[in-house]
């Protein structure tokens, strides 16, 4: 059937724009279903289209635009997580098993299994929420998020938007948490890449000044502490860059259900409705093409600011009983929402404020311009809550009602908008079964290392070169855009050392801005894991390890592992290719052991697939599988926190954990072009005893500081602490607890063997850590600080394998991305 | 603080609100005094740098807003003087908008946010002029100006402006000759 029988009808022009038409819908074959969405940017498969006209014939007649928008909102891979909860034939290196549901079956489970108590909701708002601190009192809201798409496209405003979304989660989480940390972690191809880029990309130097102004213009004007992140560079992401935006908030705890009743008045409160941000969901669930422009938009830091503070006031008065935030869908998925949790909804579009009065109803309904809000408010209460928004100049307007038809209704004007059953929204949507593959690389199969001793290279070069590598250097220009210490509460910061600029491994947050005095000095650490390196041998393995840093990052600066929440985001290409869902598959299996293992559930998570663009050659380029853990615990007394810079000469140093031969996916590997070693294996029972051990001896303030040996093992951990804290440090490699038998001083030096941490311990205490750390599986002391500021390190021979000055090393560390953002 | 006459808009009276300036908007640069640095220039040059253009000397960069609404003259000084400029560090010129392009010693570029794209520092821009007492305008926009220095083909700036200093998605970039 020819699309051209999809005119509107033959109504009067206002009420025309309202009830425009799908005619002929219901007569449409399944190519031309498939046909309207593509030209619609639907993004609706042809099971899914043929689901929807069924329905539709049920009802006896065509859709509105408005309802097939709605439909393919909600039904969006953003919105629904269709991989994630599609059954999945999944052939792991020839055996076939079926997965019913690939969330409830790996991530959800893990936090289903371990029925921690203190989880207080998870997975079902929009932000996973944890109980905080000692008096009972308190929650913590956590999320991230990612705007990869966007930020593709036009970084500033994409990242922008980004954190601006991900607080506003945050916001939303419950009856509404106060943000009082923000974080950002931004995969970008090589700042230094000047290589040949299809027409309309930006050159990756490009996309990260943008994405970094973004944050800082909008995270600044907040008021939230943005001290926590990342950057990682590698060459997958220069068309594709990956950006990620998490927030942390505390709430009462009263405040972490709502419940919206019929008769409750529908409010939208906060930024006004635009054109921009149109088809902002479906355009997530499809390969960047750089023909969704209409989803590109800049942020209003301010309206959110005002919305944020009127909120929160308003959570206090108990003015309202819901809240949702308008993402991706806009009002579709926020009122659609809203509906599902009530019972139904009938809203006027007609009563949203709007930025332009050229806006057609559909649009209105689905337009994501950035800071609005939805609420639930009962009758009685719209003047007090009209009162407390005005008094922070944050526009609010009643767009309808609560109802209890089990139908979602939009109008315009008294003309007909849309009009669905929420039980087709919600279990209309058909899932197919999708195949994966996972076939183990002989990288990761590899027994034995390959790796010939150096090859000449002297192991201070590659030191040098680790040091300066963009994945391992100073973070400085960046972190400095950015406002961490507003609200005062940012204990442990992201730089550290005698001159403030030496690499955290976490942040350590006393929220007493948002709790006042009753929670004395209970604050929270949050930290991140990511290595996709490893992830281009063996996602399983990935996951793992990702969850392993973010613990031990954790454990670096105090905080009880035993309560720790995970936050998931998984960034993919398309999963319509099986062999890059089978490696989806097999890190969502090691996201679910590492959970179990580490006893740490997972609250709350995001998936963004579909990361792919048209290289310069026109094939289509994904994204390496990545997967960002990002990891909050409590810090019973942030005054006994540690940080990783060396504090004195004389004191002995003790590394924690097994070294390998792990060099497959390592920067040493990377750096040397050395393949075939083995990729960090993690066993969480033996990492959470010497976890536990060491947290107990930072307890009883035995260990003066502590840094996690990740990129580039122990040379770069011992390096950093030594120019971090202005000390030299002397190892003797022959101490190191190894696992087989080691004679190179390569591995052992640039190993990245997991659950490794370096501590300082004060001299005359020693005796006491040695008993406080008993359990430990593997600590052994492996040299001094010394107040010559050298990293001297003696090898197996006894011989010098380095002596190098640290100024040096600090000097190489700190130029490669100061001078590339320059 | 000083006001540039050549690019003083003359058509509007300083006391009468003209239906030509109702309707016309008025255009404000504002750019650091002379012996102020500039970082946002030195980021623009290094990047129009990095993009293959050795030949830029140096680039001063400013901002712009573009008001429409019942406004005089005299408003307009009032707000970009109270308002948009700040004395201590930067100096202000209301633009005619038919100023003629005189000799091409440097080349001056007009970045904005297409007008499909919200500005989000229009709602600030209108407040402060009600704050301030004067009448609300209608519109308001903010834009960025570069003064690039340097023997540079036209078309080779505005392309590299495209690809690191201006997104073409959402920005839309005009060069010309410039005093």
């Amino acid at each position: 059937m020819k699309s051209s029988v999809l005119t509107p009808s033959a109504v009067p022009p206002r009420a025309a724009a309202a009830q425009r038409m799908a005619e002929g819908f219901l007569r449409l074959s399944a190519r031309g279903l498939s046909e309207l969405s593509r030209r619609s940017l639907w993004s609706l498969s042809g099971q899914e289209l043929l689901a929807a006209q069924a329905y539709f014939k049920k009802e006896g007649r065509d859709p509105t635009w408005a309802e097939m928008e709605t439909v393919a909102q909600y039904w969006s891979e953003h919105c629904r997580h269709k991989t994630f909860n599609s059954p999945i034939a999944y052939s792991d290196n020839g055996r076939t098993r079926r997965i019913k549901s690939l969330f409830a079956e790996t991530v959800a489970k893990a936090t289903r299994d371990l029925k921690k108590p203190w989880c207080l909701s998870t997975f079902k708002d929009n932000a996973g929420i944890v109980s905080f601190g000692k008096s009972g009192k308190w929650a913590l809201a956590l999320k991230a998020e990612t705007h990869n798409h966007p930020c593709a496209l036009e970084p500033y405003g994409g990242a922008a938007t980004g954190l601006g979304g991900v607080v506003r989660d945050v916001l939303a989480a419950g009856l509404g948490a106060k943000p009082v940390l923000a974080t950002d972690v931004f995969c970008f191809g090589r700042p230094d890449d000047r290589g040949p880029l299809p027409e309309g990309a930006l050159p990756p130097l490009r996309g990260l000044l943008s994405a970094v102004a973004g944050v800082g213009d909008y995270g600044n004007r907040l008021g939230i502490p943005l001290a926590g992140g990342g950057l990682w560079f590698e060459d997958g992401y220069r068309l594709t860059p990956l950006v990620f935006a998490g927030c942390a908030g505390i709430l009462p705890r009263w405040a972490a259900g709502k419940k919206a009743l019929p008769g409750d008045l529908i409010v939208a409160a906060g930024g006004r409705t635009g054109k921009d941000g149109i088809h902002g969901a479906t355009f997530s669930s499809a390969e960047l093409n750089g023909s969704a422009h209409a989803a590109l938009q800049i942020g209003h830091a301010i309206n959110e600011k005002k919305l944020l503070d009127a909120l929160l006031r308003a959570r206090d008065e108990k003015l309202y009983r819901f809240v949702t935030d308008c993402g991706a869908g806009g009002f579709s998925c926020a009122v659609t929402e809203l509906a599902q949790a009530a019972g139904g909804a009938r809203v006027d579009m007609e009563k949203a404020p709007l930025k332009t009065g050229d806006l057609e109803p559909w649009e209105i309904w689905l337009s994501e311009s950035q800071e609005r809000m939805v609420l639930a408010v009962p009758p009685s209460s719209l003047r007090a809550l009209e009162k407390v928004f005005a008094a922070a100049s944050c526009e609010t307007a009643v767009l309808g009602e609560i109802t209890r038809g089990g139908r979602i209704t939009v109008e315009h004007g008294g003309a007909r908008v849309a009009d669905l059953s929420l039980d087709f929204l919600e279990n209309g949507l058909p899932l197919a079964e999708r195949k994966a593959v996972w076939k183990t690389p002989k990288a990761a199969k590899a027994a034995k290392p390959s790796f010939k001793s150096g090859a000449g290279t002297r192991c201070a070069d590659i030191l040098a070169r680790a040091l300066a590598h963009p994945n391992v250097c100073s973070r400085e220009s960046v972190v400095r855009r950015y406002d961490y210490e507003v609200q005062a509460g940012t204990v442990i910061k992201p730089l550290q050392g005698v001159k403030h600029d030496g690499p955290g491994d976490a942040c350590v947050i006393w929220p007493r801005a948002a709790v006042g005095e009753s929670e004395g000095f209970s604050g929270f650490a949050l930290a991140h894991g990511l290595n996709p390196s490893y992830g281009k041998i063996d996602p399983y393995w990935m996951a793992m390890a990702c969850v392993d840093e973010a613990l031990r990052n954790l454990v670096c600066v105090g905080a009880d592992i035993s309560q720790t929440a995970l936050l998931d985001n998984f960034c993919w290409g398309s999963p319509d290719n099986p062999e890059i869902l089978g490696s989806l598959v097999r890190a969502a299996l090691g996201c679910y052991d590492a959970a179990k293992g580490f006893e740490a559930p997972f609250v709350s998570g995001k998936d963004s697939l579909f990361n792919e663009a048209k290289g310069a050659s026109g094939k289509n380029v994904a994204v390496p599988g990545t997967l960002l853990i990002t990891a909050a615990a409590p810090v019973r007394d942030v005054r006994k926190s540690v940080t990783m810079d060396v504090k004195a000469p004389g004191n002995p140093l003790y590394l924690l954990g097994w070294t390998s031969a792990d060099l497959a996916g390592s920067l040493c590997a990377e750096i040397l072009g050395v393949e075939g070693a083995g990729l960090p294996r993690v066993e969480p029972a033996a990492a959470l005893k010497g976890f536990r051990a060491v947290l107990a001896a930072m307890d009883k303030g035995l260990v003066l500081s502590a840094h996690d040996l990740s990129e580039g093992g122990l040379a770069v951990a011992a390096a950093e602490m030594a120019f971090s804290g202005e000390f030299g440090l002397r190892l003797d490699l022959d101490a190191i607890a190894c696992k087989g038998v080691i004679y190179s001083p390569e591995f052992l030096l640039f190993s990245e063997s997991p659950s490794r941490i370096l501590l300082e311990v004060p001299a005359d205490r020693e005796a006491e850590f040695v008993r406080a750390t008993k359990s430990a599986p593997a600590l052994r002391c492996v040299g001094r600080t010394i107040a010559n500021p050298v990293l001297k390190v003696k090898g197996l021979d006894g011989l010098s394998v380095m002596e190098e000055p640290i100024s040096a090393l600090k000097a190489g560390w700190q130029k490669t991305l100061s001078e590339a953002l320059a | 603080m000083s006001v540039a006459p050549a690019t003083l808009s003359s058509g509007a009276s300083h006391s009468a609100v003209s239906p030509r300036a109702a309707a016309v908007p008025y255009r404000v640069e504002v750019g650091l005094k002379r012996d102020m640095p500039d970082p946002e220039g030195a980021r623009a040059l290094s990047l129009l740098r990095a993009a293959g253009l050795s030949a830029v000397k140096e680039v001063r960069s400013a901002k712009i807003y573009s008001v429409r609404g019942p406004l005089t003259l005299s408003h307009v000084h009032q707000a970009a003087k109270e308002l948009l400029c700040d004395a201590v560090t930067e100096e202000y010129k209301i633009l005619s908008p038919q100023a003629p392009p005189s000799a091409a010693r440097r080349t001056r570029v007009e970045v904005w946010l297409r007008p499909e794209v919200s500005d989000p520092a229009e709602d600030s821009i209108l407040l402060a002029f009600e704050c301030a007492g004067l009448p609300k305008p209608a519109a308001a926009r903010q834009g960025a100006v570069y003064y690039v220095e340097g023997r540079v083909a036209q078309a080779a700036l505005e392309k590299a402006f495209a690809r690191w200093l201006a997104n073409p998605l959402i920005c839309r970039l005009s060069a010309a000759p410039s005093a």
